[in-house]
C-alpha cells in the first residue's frame, strides 16, 4: 500500500514543480497571454496530479536521474516534522533513479530491523501512514461536500422562480446565442448577495433580485451562461478533489486559488469577446454593482458566482479595462507554451524517489483553504469605494477612478476634489466633476476657489457642467474684474467666442496703440514691423518688463543700431539705451547657443495627431552622466502634454518628465532643460515618450536635444 | 394541496385543459400561446413546463424524441381549490357571504341569476 502512496507522493512533487513553473510563466506573461489559456492550462497540471501515467519514461532514464537530482535540491520540502520519522529518516535510501515500485530500496522500514520499541512504533507509523493520508483526504472531501450541500439547501430555502416571461425570454435568447441547448431555470433568492449559478445537470441562475436594469441583466446572464457552457462547476470540483487528495501539498492549495481567479478572469474575457470591447466599461460597472453587497454566506464553494471577492474584483476590473484580442504572434507563443507544459507534465512523470518519499505527511494545512476572503455584511459600500478610489488613484487609472467616483458619498467626493485640486491633478479632477450632482454646492465652492486662485484649467472643467444662467453670472463677474483669461473661457462656453474675439481685437489694438505711444515718447517710432530710433533703422530692439513676464524683441538684419528700453521702478519706460556688444552676444548666443555643439543629438518630434490617452515612444537613447536634455515641443490642441524618459517596460516611472497643462489663450508647450546626473537620476538606457493624458494633441512640433557631456 | 400558479403557468394550463386530445404536445402549447398573443421562447416554455411538472400539475412522458404532457389536476379541481382559498381569505370560509356578495353586489346578470337558482334547486334535489 505504501507503494501506492509513494507513487502518489511523486505525482504530488512533479505536480508541484509544474505548478511552480506555471506560476512563474504567469508572472511574466500575465497580460500578454489569453486568460482562457491561463485557465485551462491548469487542467494539464490537475491531470498530472490525478493520473499516475508515465512509467514508460524508463527509456529516458538518464534525463530522469538529472531531474531527480534537481528535484531533491529544488523541491522545497518542509523538513521532517514528526519525531518518529526522524528516527528512521537517516536510513532513507538515496535516490534510486527511475525504477518505480522498488520496495526493497525505497521502503525505509525494511532497513530498520533493530528491536528498539521506539523504532517499532516508527515502523508501524510509516507502514500505516497511507491510512492517515487517506483518512484526512476523505474527511476533507466529505466536509467539502457537506458544506456545498448546506449551501444548496440555504439557497433552495428562499428560492422563488421568476414569473416574468420577458426576463425568461431574454434568458432563453441569450442562451441560444451562447449555444446552450439546455433550458436554464431562473430564480430569485434575496439571501444571495451576488448572482450565481447552481446545479450540475439542471442549471439554475439565482439572482439576488429581479429589479435589475436590462443591460446589467444581460451581462450577468451572459457571465453565468458562460460558466455553465464551459462546465466550470465540474472543473471546480475536479480541483476540489485534487486538493483533498493532495492536502499535504501547499502548492496544490496555491493552484486551487489561482484557478478560482483564472476562472473568473477567463469568463470575463469570454463575455467581453462576445459583447465587444466597447462595452467593457459597462460590464465593469455591472460587476461593481453586483459586488456592492457581497457576502452573507460563504458562497464561493462549488457554485460559480459573479463576484468572488473584493481583491479579485479589483484585478478583474483592471483586466476588463485592458482587454484586447490577442495577436497571432501571441497565439503562436501560446501554442508553443501549451506544448511545453504538456510535454513537461508527461516528462516529469511519476517516479518514486527518495526525494519524493521524503515528503513528510505532516504539512498542517487542513483548513481546506477555501472560504478565503468573504467580507462581512453591513454598510460598507461607500467606504469600500473610497478605498477602491484610493487604489485606482495611486495606480493612476483614470477610467477606473471615473467609475468609482460617482459611487462615493458627497463628503468623500468633496474630499477627493479638494485633494485633486490641491495636487493640481487636472485630468482626475475634470473627469470627477462630471459625475457630481447637477446642483451640487461643490460646483460653486470650487468655481470660487479656482477663480480666486486664477486656476483657469480647473475653472474651465467646472464650467463644462454649469448651465447658461450660471455661466452668464460668472461672465458678468469676469467682465467687471477685467479678468481676461476667465472671460475667454466663459465666452467660449456660452458659444459667444466671436464677441470675445472682437473685444480682444479691440483691446489688442488699444494696447498696441498705447505701446506705440509709449515708444514714441522716448524717441522710437514704428512703421509696421520696422523700428526707427533717431531716424536710423533698428537692428535689435529689446523691451523687457521688470518681472520678465513679457517682452518685445524685434530683429531686423537691415538695421544698424541695437537698442533696449530702460524701465523705471514703476514699470514706465524711462528712456532708451544702446546695447553693449556683450549684451548682444549674450542675447543672440542664448538663442542659438546649442547649435554650435557638434555632439548634440537632435530628435525631431513631429506628429499630426497623438490620440487622447496615447503614449508614443520616440526611440531608445543612452544617457550618460552630465548629458543635457532639452525639450522644446508644442502642440496646437489638447489640454495636456507629457514628455518623459522611462526605462523599457517601466513606463509608469518617468524621468526628466515635463507634464504641462494648456493655459488658455496660449499654445501648449513643453520646454525644459535637464541634466542627467547622480543622485536624482542614473545614467543608462532610456526610452523617450510623448503622451497625451487629456485630449488629443494635434500638430505636434518641436524637438528633443541630447547634448552629451564627455565630448564637450 | 393544490399549489398556486403564476399567470404564465395558468395560461399554459388553460391551453392543456382546453385540448380535446388526451395528451398535449409541445408545438401545440407553443401555438396556443402564440394564438393568445403571448408568444415566448422555446426554452422559456420548457422551463415553465418543468415547473408545472414539479408542482404536480402535469406529467411528461417521453415518446420517441418528444414529450407528451398529461394533466394531473383538472381545471375543475384547480378552480375549486382556488375558490376555496379565495373564500377562506376574503369571506372566512362562508359560502353565504360569497353568494350574497354576488347577488347584492350586482355581479350577476339576470339569466345567470336564474341559472344559479336552478342549479341550487337541482343540487338540493340530489342530496
Amino acid at each position: 500500500m505504501n507503494a501506492v502512496l509513494k507513487t502518489f507522493l511523486s505525482m504530488s512533487v512533479s505536480g508541484g514543480l509544474l505548478i511552480l513553473t506555471l506560476l512563474l510563466v504567469k508572472r511574466f506573461l500575465k497580460d500578454k497571454i489569453s486568460r482562457q489559456w491561463q485557465y485551462y492550462i491548469w487542467l494539464v497540471v490537475v491531470l498530472r496530479l490525478l493520473l499516475p501515467f508515465g512509467s514508460e519514461v524508463n527509456l529516458l532514464g538518464k534525463t530522469y536521474q538529472a531531474v531527480d537530482q534537481t528535484i531533491s535540491q529544488a523541491a522545497p520540502l518542509p523538513q521532517q516534522q514528526q519525531p518518529p520519522r526522524n528516527a528512521t529518516g537517516g536510513n532513507l535510501a538515496p535516490a534510486v533513479g527511475a525504477e518505480r515500485y522498488n520496495e526493497t530500496v525505497n521502503n525505509p522500514a525494511d532497513d530498520v530491523t533493530t528491536a528498539s520499541p521506539l523504532q517499532d512504533i516508527g515502523t508501524l507509523f510509516i507502514d500505516h501512514i497511507w491510512l492517515a493520508w487517506l483518512i484526512v483526504a476523505l474527511g476533507l472531501l466529505i466536509r467539502k461536500i457537506t458544506i456545498y450541500q448546506g449551501f444548496i439547501r440555504y439557497i433552495n430555502a428562499g428560492l422563488t422562480p421568476v414569473f416574468d416571461i420577458g426576463l425568461l425570454d431574454r434568458l432563453s435568447i441569450a442562451a441560444k446565442q451562447s449555444g446552450i441547448k439546455k433550458p436554464i431555470e431562473l430564480c430569485i433568492n434575496p439571501l444571495v448577495s451576488s448572482p450565481l449559478l447552481i446545479g450540475f445537470f439542471h442549471p439554475c441562475i439565482v439572482l439576488p433580485g429581479a429589479d435589475i436594469p436590462e443591460k446589467d441583466f444581460r451581462y450577468i446572464i451572459l457571465h453565468e451562461l458562460t460558466h455553465y457552457k464551459r462546465r466550470d462547476m465540474f472543473y471546480k470540483w475536479l480541483v476540489q478533489i485534487t486538493v483533498c487528495l493532495h492536502w499535504f501539498n501547499p502548492f496544490v492549495h496555491l493552484m486551487s486559488r489561482e484557478i478560482t481567479k483564472a476562472c473568473e478572469f477567463s469568463c470575463d474575457e469570454a463575455v467581453l469577446a462576445k459583447i465587444g470591447n466597447g462595452n467593457a466599461q459597462d460590464y465593469g460597472k455591472t460587476l461593481l454593482d453586483a459586488m456592492a453587497a457581497v457576502g452573507k454566506y460563504k458562497e464561493n464553494l462549488g457554485a460559480v458566482t459573479l463576484s468572488e471577492n473584493k481583491q479579485l474584483l479589483k484585478e478583474r476590473l483592471c483586466a476588463i479595462m485592458k482587454f484586447k484580442k490577442k495577436s497571432t504572434a501571441i497565439r503562436f507563443l501560446t501554442g508553443v507554451l501549451t506544448l511545453c507544459v504538456i510535454l513537461g507534465a508527461a516528462f516529469v512523470g511519476v517516479y518514486p524517489t527518495a526525494a519524493a518519499a521524503n515528503q513528510p505527511s505532516g504539512k498542517h494545512s487542513v483548513s481546506g483553504g477555501q472560504n478565503s476572503t468573504q467580507v462581512g455584511t453591513g454598510e460598507k459600500s461607500s467606504k469600500d469605494y473610497s478605498s477602491l478610489a484610493e487604489q485606482y488613484y495611486d495606480a493612476g487609472s483614470l477610467p477606473l477612478f471615473e467609475i468609482t467616483f460617482p459611487r462615493l458619498d458627497e463628503n468623500a467626493q468633496k474630499k477627493w476634489l479638494e485633494k485633486l485640486y490641491a495636487d493640481g491633478d487636472f485630468a482626475f479632477f475634470s473627469v470627477s466633476v462630471r459625475w457630481l450632482d447637477t446642483n451640487s454646492a461643490l460646483f460653486t465652492d470650487f468655481a470660487e476657489k479656482a477663480y480666486a486662485d486664477d486656476e483657469t484649467a480647473f475653472f474651465s472643467a467646472l464650467t463644462d457642467c454649469m448651465d447658461e444662467a450660471e455661466l452668464e453670472l460668472w461672465l458678468d463677474r469676469a467682465l467687471e474684474d477685467g479678468n481676461w483669461a476667465f472671460q475667454s473661457i466663459l465666452f467660449g462656453k456660452l458659444n459667444r467666442s466671436e464677441e470675445f474675439d472682437e473685444m480682444e481685437e479691440k483691446q489688442e489694438k488699444e494696447w498696441a496703440e498705447a505701446q506705440a505711444a509709449e515708444y514714441r515718447a522716448v524717441g522710437v517710432t514704428t512703421d509696421g514691423k520696422d523700428y526707427y530710433y533717431q531716424g536710423r533703422l533698428v537692428n535689435i530692439f529689446l523691451d523687457i518688463r521688470p518681472n520678465k513676464s513679457f517682452y518685445t524683441l524685434n530683429i531686423n538684419p537691415k538695421g544698424t543700431v541695437n537698442i533696449k528700453t530702460v524701465r523705471d521702478a514703476e514699470n514706465k519706460i524711462a528712456g532708451v539705451s544702446y546695447m553693449t556688444e556683450a549684451e548682444v552676444t549674450e542675447l543672440l548666443g542664448d538663442m542659438d547657443g546649442s547649435d554650435d555643439k557638434t555632439d548634440v543629438e537632435t530628435i525631431p518630434v513631429i506628429f499630426d495627431t497623438v490620440a487622447a490617452g496615447e503614449t508614443i515612444s520616440l526611440g531608445e537613447y543612452t544617457l550618460s552622466d552630465g548629458d543635457e536634455i532639452s525639450y522644446n515641443i508644442s502642440a496646437e490642441t489638447g489640454n495636456r502634454m507629457k514628455v518623459f524618459f522611462a526605462k523599457d517596460g517601466q513606463e509608469d516611472v518617468a524621468y526628466w518628465s515635463v507634464n504641462n497643462l494648456r493655459q488658455p489663450g496660449k499654445s501648449l508647450e513643453c520646454i525644459a532643460d535637464f541634466t542627467v546626473g547622480i543622485p536624482a537620476t542614473k545614467p543608462g538606457i532610456y526610452k523617450l515618450y510623448i503622451q497625451a493624458p487629456d485630449g488629443a494633441l494635434r500638430n505636434v512640433k518641436g524637438s528633443v536635444l541630447i547634448a552629451s557631456a564627455d565630448a564637450s | 394541496m393544490v399549489q398556486q400558479l403564476s399567470d404564465a403557468e395558468l395560461e399554459i394550463m388553460k391551453i392543456v385543459w382546453g385540448n380535446s386530445e388526451e395528451v398535449s404536445l409541445f408545438p401545440y402549447i407553443m401555438n396556443g400561446l402564440a394564438e393568445k398573443g403571448k408568444p415566448c421562447q422555446k426554452n422559456t416554455l420548457i422551463v415553465l413546463l418543468s415547473r408545472l411538472i414539479d408542482k404536480g400539475f402535469l406529467s411528461a412522458k417521453k415518446v420517441g424524441r418528444r414529450n407528451e404532457y398529461t394533466t394531473l389536476i383538472s381545471e375543475m379541481e384547480y378552480q375549486t381549490a382556488q375558490t376555496k382559498k379565495f373564500m377562506d381569505k376574503i369571506y372566512e370560509g362562508s359560502v353565504k357571504g360569497l353568494v350574497s356578495n354576488l347577488i347584492f353586489g350586482d355581479l350577476l346578470a339576470d339569466e345567470e341569476y336564474e341559472e344559479l337558482k336552478r342549479l341550487l334547486e337541482k343540487g338540493k334535489g340530489q342530496q
